[in-house]
């Protein structure tokens, strides 16, 4: 189902069948957008469930100034960062190493099949701080257009293009280390 | 382009390592596709009617705890009051209580202005924090968090 297609069943008030729409065009996209942020397919699979309940509590706030995919995606990263904020928090007070802690999730995922130098670069991304993390993503897995990202970031483009360089040194110089 | 720039694009011209078990995403759809009907059922659930337990039930444990809590007071008062008496200690006693006071230097409660906050400074507190696990990220935000103030 097209975005123009799901709208003109949102707009005929078929919240039910626009919500469906949604999910089929979706679902999977969204899901690998945030499986590659979390590294573990147990985490993206709850995240998702999390996500989509948004999507349906928020769509009647859905006014189409944005680009459905600019909104959903939106919705999608603002969840996956407040999930590694929460991350982050509870491994600073139980005084562990959220990097360790990240490394681990991506040894320990059993759906993880890459060679070795595809572990070291999720390693890499997994290191980078969460913004960088979701710029580098989006703009290396997805090929995001800055333009894009920066409607769903919210974030202009100049500092997405500065931030992109900034991550993709960082994780040049970790598989230069390790390769 | 250099060596490690084509490291990073020959990678990405690899299979995604990431899988997902079979048949994932039509159960994921399926499961998905549920939502509003599941938020729908919530929301017209009946609430469930439950008998209310009358004023002096509920407050029965917490009026137990106060008068608990004030008979342990006025009892410790009374204690401290009866028993108490001048603490000035000879040299003798100083040396055998200096040897059971678990602090770093036990002979410091000689010098009249010790406190223990002294001897922890600032850089401690930081190699303490990032032995700890606490990134230099997460530090350089607390850093920067202090400049703003």
């Amino acid at each position: 189902m097209t975005d123009k297609e799901i709208l003109a069943f949102y707009n005929e008030g078929q919240s039910d069948r626009a919500f469906k729409g949604i999910v089929e065009s979706y679902s999977e996209k969204l899901y690998w957008h945030v499986r590659r942020l979390v590294n573990s397919h147990e985490d993206a699979d709850d995240l998702l469930q999390e996500i989509f309940i948004k999507i349906w509590t928020a769509l009647p706030s859905f006014r189409g100034d944005a680009q459905l995919f600019t909104w959903l995606y939106r919705i999608a990263t603002n969840e996956t960062l407040n999930f590694l904020r929460k991350q982050k928090v509870r491994a600073a007070l139980s005084f562990s190493s959220i990097d360790a802690a990240a490394e681990r999730k991506i040894d320990d995922d059993p759906y993880f099949d890459g060679n070795e130098a595809q572990r070291l670069l999720a390693k890499a991304i997994a290191r980078l701080p969460e913004k960088q993390r979701v710029v580098f993503t989006m703009r290396y897995y997805d090929d995001m257009k800055y333009e894009d990202m920066s409607e769903v970031l919210g974030t202009s483009v100049g500092a997405l293009k500065a931030s992109y360089h900034i991550a993709y040194g960082k994780v040049k110089e970790e598989l230069e280390k390790s390769l | 382009m250099d060596k490690k720039s084509s490291i990073l694009d020959d990678l990405k011209a690899q299979k995604m390592p990431y899988g997902v078990p079979d048949g994932y995403f039509d159960n994921l759809r399926i499961r998905l596709e549920s939502i509003p009907s599941e938020m729908e059922g919530k929301k017209t659930a009946p609430a469930k009617v439950v008998a209310m337990p009358s004023l002096w039930t509920r407050v029965r444990p917490y009026m137990a705890m106060a008068a608990a809590f004030l008979i342990m007071v006025t009892a410790g008062t009374a204690i401290l009051k009866n028993t108490s008496k001048s603490m000035t200690l000879t040299e003798e006693e100083y040396v055998q209580l200096a040897s059971i006071l678990p602090v770093t230097d036990p002979y410091a409660i000689y010098y009249e202005d010790y406190t223990e906050e002294d001897d922890i400074s600032g850089e401690d507190i930081v190699n303490y924090l990032i032995e700890t696990g606490v990134s230099l990220e997460q530090l350089a935000y607390v850093a920067s968090y202090e400049e703003d103030l």
